[in-house]
């Protein structure tokens, strides 16, 4: 077990190498640099500016400068927020990402499984088929929808939250709201079909027979088995969510690191950009990897070696 | 947050001045102050109570999160916002005319030719942190703004210093070698290579402020020094809290020289970049000010004026100091023939565009340059509309380049950036050239920074652009399109247009000048290398809170300048 | 935002013999085929989806002939209108039918829904095949391989390329498709792996049956099911990613028009001329709904066991 646990963490490396230098070479091909603006600058002034960010070195040479730096890990400082590093800008936005996605992590399950358990305890019945229409409708509404609809609706009209950035902590809510409700309709439809599965199994059948209650079989033996689906899909829908979505973040103006991964990247902040995708890189490993551990719990079947 | 209430019962009619609250006006102003209903026009109303100190906290949103505090090294208007109210240069701007006003110079003299400037610092001007101001900090950092290793992108705007663009580029390695000279520490004398009519207005732009030498070296020269908490400035106000994409907070500066004239107690500038947000914001009550105004909500905006014209309207629409245009590329058919770039030039309907696309009252640009350039004024020859004459003018041209009715005419794009008004803008004006020319336009969509690779490449056929200038002189827009101009970026080029503007450059009458920039403009005119499209307006939601409080003026409402300046030291909040 | 969207992981991955395999092998593949569609014709959530799925795939082929009105031509005169006369969905601020730019819309996104997913599914399965197939080493390094992959930020990989290259709407079916086959892969190698050690495949190979014979006959009939399960699942995901690249303003380029552009202009509008929102919307929504009750029923018509119950 212990062995898994650490062969699965070194995979981090070569993770890390591949997102780096795909990353790395990919932003360099893109047309434009850090410092083009619209007030174009004369050759002097671009030379001056390369110079100091060793934008005139070869590509290479700028690679194994990056991998180098990344070693003793430095991500080195943004092109775009002059002065301030990358790992600083991490440091400060995460919390703020990471915050919105537990909140969303807590309306994703509890929303969720509890749909999705009302759904599958009386299969193709008038509350499956409801409950799951709900899930669908969750699903197909963008989050630039229902984002805006939210403060429409609650910070508005109600007045009960304020409409950009934070101030206090209930702010958070609504940002967290919109974007669990989305994985909330994934891991419902999820939880109605594991269960639906087990529910078919003849070890329920055998438990029916023995006369045991519908709510103790439902407890002792179909959650386990049924909550299979939805633990696999928490690992990449708790990475995305506390990596902070684009879109939540923007509609509600939060200071979160989930802007930065696309507006880094067409700011063509170099730096940041790497940082951002190689920490994520790093979250979806050790997300993965602690399900992958649940898994081994809920499944007897599975084992680690 | 405090609730903003946008009705009428704001302005209490006959109350009179709170004992408690800020006294900032003489009695006599204040039996004439001011409360604008519409912008500029100031008509009489009775006097305004203001907020309480404690409650003098402006909100304001101010797009993208700004890239950078130093006044030398900065670009962008975000970051203009936010740094002129935390530095103040030799001279200052007028906060409606934009005037050039004393600053940390009490007074000036200019030599007959124009060349040499000679400063008079005032005494009690003082940084932050209570050290005095000194002519050798103006000495360090205009050094510092065009020492090489600093790669200031602004560099270019001391370039009329003498040896400004020798030592930026290296060719001079001694920076005191630079046409700057404390001859004591309240005496600066500047040496330029030619007359600059508008050299007072560059003095009150950033990259000439001046930057606290001490603190600096203290961070041994990287960008530390800007962060709140560090960061020494010598302005109206100072930097409390900065929390990237969050807010920065601006307090008043204790050692300011004129501190008497700042009424707020703490300014917060919020990032927001989503338009929509911004706009919500403003009507949930937590910003006073926004930066921007959806497009597709102006309709409604004008309509409630309209229904309602004495009440306040926080839609503000002022003028710009910036035209939209497009560039044709003039290096490859069939944008090389100039009668193809006249049909296409006339046949945009700009009146319509503003009316039903733009929508922010902007002004139909009759040729490149926008009013209010220090008296330069161009009888353009664009029309607004286009009439049937236009309309024959236009298709008769086409016909004589070879494309009767658009018919054999290339497939031709307009590149624009991904924005949804430059998207709105090329689709209508493509629907214009389909039915007026017969042409079909397609269009291209690219983001930004390809969009100005491919621009700057000039891999396109048309191309969206637009120049907001940086002081009020035709100059930082006709000499855009000398020949190999960096911003040129159409392929044109002219010998005789390079001439004039060359002269205009070491003329220094001023009438003479305006009338070299007048010829330099008819020549582009003619040639349309770029068809202007509109002189821009600024358009922002601001409070009825919001007043101007400006010495030896009737208090007014919130008043725009032509270049956007936000100049927080006259500002206050009414109750 | 990265939408790792998955994970739909096999259910028998975990090892043990399927009940599914065994059904399979005791009907002939064709038989079986047969039984689902009945199952399917039954499910009448199910018709109805892919009845309403045909009919909007028929509805944007023959779009230039419903529509009276341009997809691309503005009136700027007439501006944002109403819904009603003789514009059913009204126009949009520049005037330009909906109901035309719907139509033509329901072309791009249904195009991306499906062939991003047909890329997906050529990738995955061929990736999933070769792996479970092949076994030993061959197995463990594409494992390892698609572990490491499941790392890398698909989606900021996406909107790079779309930044670099354009609004390329091939590139963009490749790009969405190369983002989703990941679990496709692994459901394909558990599915194949199997499979492939059932004993009477074991036989089968001792008495020299051929490979590609033991493929033909055996596997691909097992594999059909969960893939097109797993591809019905794909296609609404891909025409979100799609809707999202376009809230970027990365999604086609104009004046042509998706459902994802569209509804991203809509938003804007939300308060001053609601129907450039909700027309949209809902054309999506129930898009997305009856693919999936198509998918549902799919799974449970391919689902031999669920006809037990």
């Amino acid at each position: 077990m212990l062995g898994y646990i650490i062969r699965r963490l070194l995979q981090v490396i070569p993770v890390l190498w591949l997102v780096a230098t795909s990353t790395f070479f990919l932003m360099h091909a893109a047309p434009g640099g850090p410092f083009d603006s619209e007030r174009q600058i004369s050759a002097e002034i671009q030379a001056n500016i390369n110079a100091r960010y060793h934008l005139d070195e070869p590509l290479g040479k700028q690679y194994l400068r990056y991998l180098q730096m990344l070693a003793s890990g430095d991500l080195g400082p943004s092109f775009r927020y002059a002065d301030r590093s990358v790992n600083e800008i991490i440091a400060t936005t995460f919390p703020v990402s990471a915050m919105v996605g537990l909140i969303g992590l807590f309306f994703a399950l509890s929303i969720g499984l509890s749909t999705g358990i009302f759904a599958a305890s009386k299969l193709n019945s008038w509350r499956d088929y409801s409950a799951m229409l709900l899930a669908l409708l969750g699903i197909s509404l963008p989050s630039f929808v229902v984002g805006p609809l939210m403060i429409l609706l609650f910070s508005i009209k109600l007045g009960w939250f304020s409409v950009s950035g934070y101030n206090r902590l209930q702010d958070l809510l609504l940002p967290g709201l919109t974007m669990g409700i989305m994985y909330a309709a994934f891991f419902a439809r999820l939880t109605r079909g594991g269960i639906s599965e087990i529910i078919r199994q003849d070890f329920i059948r055998t438990a029916k027979a023995k006369g045991l209650s519908n709510t103790v079989i439902m407890l002792r033996h179909t959650l386990k088995g049924g909550l299979l689906p939805a633990t696999s899909f928490l690992g990449p829908a708790a990475t995305a969510m506390l990596t902070g979505s684009l879109v939540v973040e923007t509609i509600f103006n939060l200071p979160g690191l989930g802007r930065f991964f696309v507006q880094s990247a067409l700011n063509r902040d170099y730096t940041l950009v790497m940082g951002c995708v190689l920490f994520l890189a790093v979250l979806i490993v050790i997300m993965n990897l602690l399900v992958d551990l649940a898994y081994a719990f809920l499944d007897p079947r599975v084992t680690y070696d | 947050m405090q609730d903003l209430v946008f009705s009428s019962r704001i302005i209490k009619y006959g109350a009179l001045l709170a004992l408690h609250a800020l006294v900032f006006t003489s009695a006599s102003t204040i039996a004439r102050a001011a409360g604008a209903t519409q912008p500029g026009r100031i008509s009489p109303a009775p006097a305004i109570q203001f907020a309480e100190a404690k409650e003098q906290i402006l909100h304001v949103g101010n797009g993208a999160e700004i890239k950078d505090a130093d006044p030398t090294k900065a670009t962008g208007i975000p970051e203009s916002h936010v740094i002129e109210n935390l530095f103040e240069g030799l001279t200052a701007h007028d906060p409606l005319t934009l005037a050039a006003i004393p600053g940390v110079a009490q007074s000036w003299q200019i030599s007959a030719d124009g060349k040499i400037y000679t400063f008079h610092l005032r005494k009690n001007a003082r940084w932050s942190d209570g050290t005095g101001i000194t002519a050798r900090d103006f000495v360090y950092s205009w050094q510092r703004a065009v020492a090489p290793e600093t790669a200031s992108e602004y560099a270019y705007q001391l370039y009329c210093l003498k040896n400004g663009k020798e030592i930026n580029t290296g060719t001079t390695k001694d920076l005191n070698a630079l046409g700057v000279k404390a001859l004591d520490d309240y005496t600066l004398e500047v040496s330029l290579n030619h007359p600059v009519p508008y050299f007072l207005h560059l003095t009150s732009f950033h990259t000439y402020f001046p930057t606290p030498q001490h603190v600096i070296k203290k961070f041994s020269g990287n960008g530390e020094w800007t962060r709140a908490g560090n960061m020494v400035s010598n302005g109206p106000f100072k930097l409390s809290e900065w929390i990237l994409n969050k807010h920065i907070k601006l307090e008043p500066n204790p050692y300011y020289w004129d501190k008497e004239a700042v009424k707020l107690s703490a300014v917060y500038i919020h990032p927001i970049e989503n338009v929509d947000t911004e706009e919500k914001s403003f009507w949930a009550g937590e910003l006073h000010m926004t930066l921007q105004v959806p497009l597709i909500k102006v309709p409604s905006y004008l309509d409630e004026a309209r229904k309602n014209p004495r009440a306040y309207h926080p839609y503000k629409m002022e003028p710009y100091l910036g035209t939209y245009f497009y560039r044709f590329n003039t290096s490859k058919p069939p944008f090389n023939d100039k009668r193809v770039r006249r049909a296409f030039t006339i046949s945009i309907n700009r009146q319509l565009l503003i009316d039903k696309v733009t929508r922010h009252h902007e002004i139909p640009a009759d040729s490149l340059c926008p009013p209010g350039l220090d008296g330069y004024d161009f009888p353009g020859t664009l029309q607004a509309t286009v009439s049937k004459e236009t309309l024959a003018e236009a298709q008769e041209l086409m016909s004589q380049a070879g494309y009767p009715h658009g018919k054999g005419f290339p497939n031709v794009s307009i590149l624009y950036n991904t924005l949804d008004n430059h998207k709105k803008i090329a689709l209508a004006v493509r629907q214009m050239w389909k039915d007026s020319l017969g042409v079909e336009v397609g269009l291209f969509n690219q983001e930004w920074k390809v969009y100005l690779d491919t621009q700057r490449k000039m891999q396109y056929e048309i191309s969206r652009a637009g120049w907001i200038g940086d002081y009020p002189d035709p100059n930082t827009f006709l000499d855009m399109f000398v020949t190999n101009g960096a911003n040129n970026q159409t392929g044109w080029a002219n010998k005789e247009y390079d001439r004039l503007i060359e002269q205009a450059a070491n003329t220094s009458e001023h009438k003479a000048r305006l009338d070299l920039f007048r010829q330099a403009e008819t020549i582009l005119m003619d040639e349309l290398p770029i068809a202007p499209v509109y002189i821009h307006t600024n358009t922002r939601l601001v409070s009825e809170k919001v007043k101007l409080v400006i010495p030896h003026e009737p208090v007014r409402s919130w008043h725009g300048n032509l270049t956007d300046r936000l100049l927080f030291k006259y500002y206050a909040l009414a109750k | 935002m990265i939408k790792q969207k998955t994970t739909f992981v096999a259910e028998n991955e975990g090892g043990g013999p399927s009940r599914r395999d065994l059904f399979a092998d005791a009907a002939a593949g064709r038989s079986l085929w047969q039984d689902s569609w009945r199952r399917l014709a039954q499910n009448k959530l199910a018709v109805a989806g892919l009845l309403y799925l045909l009919l909007q795939c028929l509805l944007a082929l023959l779009a230039p002939y419903l529509s009276s009105y341009s997809y691309a031509d503005a009136d700027l005169l007439l501006g944002p209108t109403p819904p009603g006369g003789e514009h059913l969905c009204g126009t949009d601020d520049l005037g330009r039918d909906i109901l035309a730019r719907l139509l033509f819309g329901a072309r791009i996104s249904l195009a991306v829904g499906f062939l991003a997913t047909a890329v997906s599914m050529v990738i995955g399965v061929s990736y999933g095949a070769i792996s479970g197939y092949l076994g030993g080493r061959v197995d463990t390094v594409m494992m390892r391989l698609l572990e490491v992959l499941y790392a890398l930020p698909f989606t900021f990989f996406v909107i790079i390329l779309m930044v670099i290259f354009g609004r390329n709407i091939y590139l963009l079916f490749i790009a969405l498709g190369a983002v989703q086959w990941l679990t496709m892969a692994r459901i394909v190698r558990g599915q194949v792996l199997s499979i492939k050690n059932r004993e009477y495949v074991e036989a089968a190979l001792t008495i020299g049956v051929s490979h590609w014979r033991i493929i033909w006959r055996h596997i691909i009939p097992n594999i059909i099911g969960p893939v097109i399960v797993y591809s019905t699942l794909t296609i609404p995901v891909v025409v979100l990613e799609e809707a999202f690249l376009s809230f970027l303003g990365l999604g086609v380029q104009e004046p042509m028009a998706s459902w994802g552009t569209l509804i991203a202009d809509g938003v804007g509008a939300m308060e001053t001329y609601p129907w450039m929102l909700i027309f949209p919307s809902f054309s999506l929504m129930v898009a997305l709904l009856a693919l999936n009750f198509l998918g549902d029923g799919l799974r449970e018509a391919m689902d031999p066991q669920a006809g037990l119950d």
